[in-house]
């Protein structure tokens, strides 16, 4: 009897299951249009967008507003499980994680040629990054910035630093003057992609970016790492460093600056935005100064080129609408919308001179057009990097983590600790380019090699062709 | 004839009664293992549609991973702080608010179990407040008492971080286990106690003779139970510090969640090689428990 009743319910949860997965729609339902968007300043400008849509379609819409860590295991849930939106944004940082989607199909098209796109557009996009083979599979909303802002209260700091001494001298000022209520700086560092993306940047504009182009041998213990790294090691021993910076999310560490607990925050120039809807609506207490790290001498970060806004998924079923909304966000109207709430500077920088912004905004715009140039992209020279990057491995620690071991107090000797990350992230290029190679691609280290970059010019679309 | 037509009548009901929850079961517990495992044999980045059979070289790599084994180190060392100090606190709460000399029982009962219907997430941010180096009450009160020095971030240490973390999940999920001791202690029959107290038995002597052998089986089952809760703390862990500071409280179960999701390339079946290795690790707790149970039970 037993065996029977186990028999029979074995094969029921066999065969079950398997007609449900078949009856199962795939993707967006028909009924539900579906936007997946982590840039929260936009949810009104793209929530009024969708209510129109919707009125004129009946069509209903969904609209989902996350966080860019939480949107990312969303997404990836989402395209295992063939539940993708319809349209989305992309909250991963790093530009070959975009090269491998694309070539994993999650994208489609979007239904407009090349030439049919505004000018502001057409000069912000690049093939292999939000166009394929001549498509167009997003456009860029945004125009380039950095996260190397030094973002500081005026009514603490009377001078802006230019150099790490003075960033410490400064630090330790409002940190006396306070009596040990006020520390000198706030660091997100359990956002340790955004750290690392910082930390690249400072990098850049110490003169030492973190590969070196002339051989493609990386460069993460530099003479300017070093540097970093002694001022801020300096300033936590002395307590200038907010002590709860090692559990800081960037929400957590911009809420401590915003009210207050520290002087300095570095981070994007949508700290202003952020700031007024949430802390400040008259702003009354910000500035902001270029990156301490060049030494108050000519700089300039590389960025590769902008990713896509919006992008349509793999299953999509109504390419037009979305189309059609997708470039809508880059006409004149919404650019100037999306300025007025002090994001990410748009793509269309025109607008900004007449949009309702404060100062410190106008001087961060002004840091990113003249300080902000295109870096190469080893994608841009041999697409089949791309798998190179995809079969690299994360190496730990790496030089944020190094950071939050000597402020946790795991780490003494975070010297030796980055010599180490740089050998390990060469030896880690070098099996993943044999392993790529052995699978028939042609890789190689001179991939990574840029002869004619020279620093201070930006590594635009034509210096490949002189490879 | 008539008796077989019966017979086969009661099967349907069974299979029919027993159906939702065995489907369910299946979908959701005994599928996803088997797929973790067959995942666990695929070299699959996260944003690949399917993997590429590897073999065993995931687990060869995770063996050679040195933060792996630092999770598996952190797994054990919160276990062996965490069980014992919810086991042992849970139980002397569980004997003062049994006894019937305690006034306001259900209102401290209820205080205790009010961290257990809240979200993990919650208490975790809350806590970060509570635990501030800055602002934050506890080290008020520490530096009031001349314990520590100005700013202590007990949560931003790496020698302190792990054991603040079990102190957070011990008083969250200590309602849990006092429930059990409760109930447990409310099994013991009130005439032992009386006949005791005739004897002339102290209170401590009636806890010796009478408490604590009867409670053994069921302080089996509650440590078993406890040991399996701490093997999966995730939530609390994950808002409270993310893992770190440096790896210093990074579990198996976010060593899973991080490799899975947030690397800079997830990936999935190095992931799942971890979760199969843990679930095994788990299979063993179970099988202990269950061997303990079958021994309470004769």
């Amino acid at each position: 009897m037993l065996k029977k009743i186990a028999l029979i319910l074995i094969s029921l949860c066999v065969i079950l299951p398997s007609a449900f997965a078949n009856g199962s729609t795939e993707g967006s339902s028909d009924d539900v249009f579906t936007w997946w968007d982590h840039y929260e300043t936009f949810t009104d400008i793209v929530n009024s967008m969708l209510d129109e849509y919707s009125a004129e379609s009946g069509r209903e819409v969904e609209y989902t507003l996350s966080s860019p860590d939480k949107m990312s295991d969303s997404l990836l849930v989402a395209f295992r499980t063939d539940q993708m939106p319809d349209v989305m944004s992309l909250p991963f940082s790093d530009m070959t994680s975009v090269c491998t989607m694309f070539a994993e199909g999650w994208f489609q098209p979007l239904a407009v040629e090349f030439e049919d796109l505004p000018q502001v557009a057409k000069d912000a996009m690049f093939e292999g990054i939000t166009m394929y083979d001549g498509e167009v599979y997003s456009v860029p909303i945004f125009s380039q910035s950095h996260t190397a802002l030094f973002f500081y209260h005026p009514s603490m700091v009377s001078e802006a630093p230019t150099s790490w001494e003075e960033l410490y001298n400064s630090c330790k000022q409002v940190y006396e003057e306070s009596n040990g209520e006020t520390y000198g700086l706030v660091l997100p560092m359990t956002f340790t992609k955004r750290m690392k993306e910082t930390i690249e940047q400072l990098m850049d504009a110490a003169g030492e970016p973190v590969i070196d182009y002339s051989t493609g041998e990386y460069n993460y213990d530099s003479d300017a790492m070093m540097e970093f790294f002694y001022w801020m090691t300096r300033m936590w021993d002395e307590g200038l460093i907010h002590p709860s910076s090692v559990n800081f999310n960037m929400k957590q560490a911009r809420e401590r600056w915003a009210v207050g607990e520290a002087a300095y925050l570095i981070d994007g120039i949508y700290n202003v935005g952020i700031t007024k809807k949430n802390f400040d609506p008259e702003l009354s207490d910000i500035a902001v100064c270029e990156p301490v790290s060049a030494n108050g001498q000519p700089y300039m970060i590389y960025k590769w080129p902008m990713v896509g806004g919006y992008y349509i998924s793999k299953n999509c079923d109504n390419v037009e609408v979305a189309t059609d909304m997708i470039l809508s966000m880059i006409e004149d109207d919404i650019m100037l919308e999306m300025a007025n709430v002090q994001d990410n500077p748009p793509v269309n920088t025109s607008v900004i001179a007449d949009a309702d912004v404060h100062e410190t905004y106008l001087q961060s715009c002004d840091i990113f057009n003249r300080t902000i140039g295109l870096k190469p992209f080893p994608v841009a020279k041999n697409p089949d990097t791309e798998k190179v990057y995809a079969e690299m491995k994360t190496i730990s620690p790496s030089p944020i983590e190094i950071l939050n071991g000597y402020f946790s107090g795991a780490i003494t000797d975070w010297e030796a600790a980055l010599h180490e990350y740089n050998d390990k992230m060469i030896a880690e290029r070098d099996r993943a380019i044999e392993k790529v190679r052995s699978n028939g691609y042609n890789v190689s280290l001179d991939d990574w090699v840029f002869p004619n970059f020279a620093y201070g010019e930006s590594y635009t679309a034509d210096k490949y062709q002189e490879l | 004839m008539k008796s077989s037509v019966s017979k086969n009548r009661n099967l349907a009901w069974v299979v029919i009664f027993l159906l939702p929850n065995t489907i369910l079961y299946f979908m959701y517990t005994i599928l996803p293992a088997i797929l973790t495992a067959v995942y666990s044999l695929l070299d699959w980045n996260g944003f690949q549609s399917a993997g590429e059979f590897c073999g065993i070289q995931n687990y060869v790599e995770l063996f050679n991973d040195d933060i792996f084994l630092t999770s598996l180190k952190v797994t054990f060392k919160f276990m062996l702080f965490a069980v014992p100090v919810r086991f042992l606190v849970s139980m002397l709460f569980g004997l003062l608010l049994n006894s019937r000399k305690c006034l306001f029982k259900s209102f401290f009962r209820t205080l205790l179990f009010l961290p257990v219907v809240t979200t993990g997430a919650i208490i975790g941010t809350i806590m970060i407040m509570i635990f501030d180096p800055s602002h934050g009450p506890v080290n008020i009160v520490l530096e009031g008492l001349g314990l520590i020095d100005k700013g202590k971030s007990l949560l931003g240490s790496y020698d302190t971080a792990l054991y603040t973390s079990a102190i957070i999940w011990i008083w969250k999920w200590m309602g849990m286990s006092l429930i059990y001791w409760i109930a447990s202690l409310q099994s013991i029959p009130d005439e032992l106690y009386e006949a005791a107290k005739i004897d002339g038995a102290s209170g401590f002597q009636s806890f010796m003779a009478i408490t604590a052998p009867l409670l053994k089986p069921f302080a089996v089952i509650i440590l078993l139970l406890t040991i399996g809760d701490s093997l999966r703390v995730f939530d609390i862990l994950l808002t409270l510090t993310n893992g770190g500071p440096f790896y210093s409280t990074e579990t198996i179960e976010l060593f899973i969640y991080h490799t899975a999701f947030t690397d800079r390339i997830p990936r999935l079946g190095y992931a799942s090689a971890a979760a199969t290795i843990f679930a095994l690790f788990f299979c063993v707790v179970a099988i202990v428990q269950s061997a303990f149970k079958k021994r309470g039970g004769e």
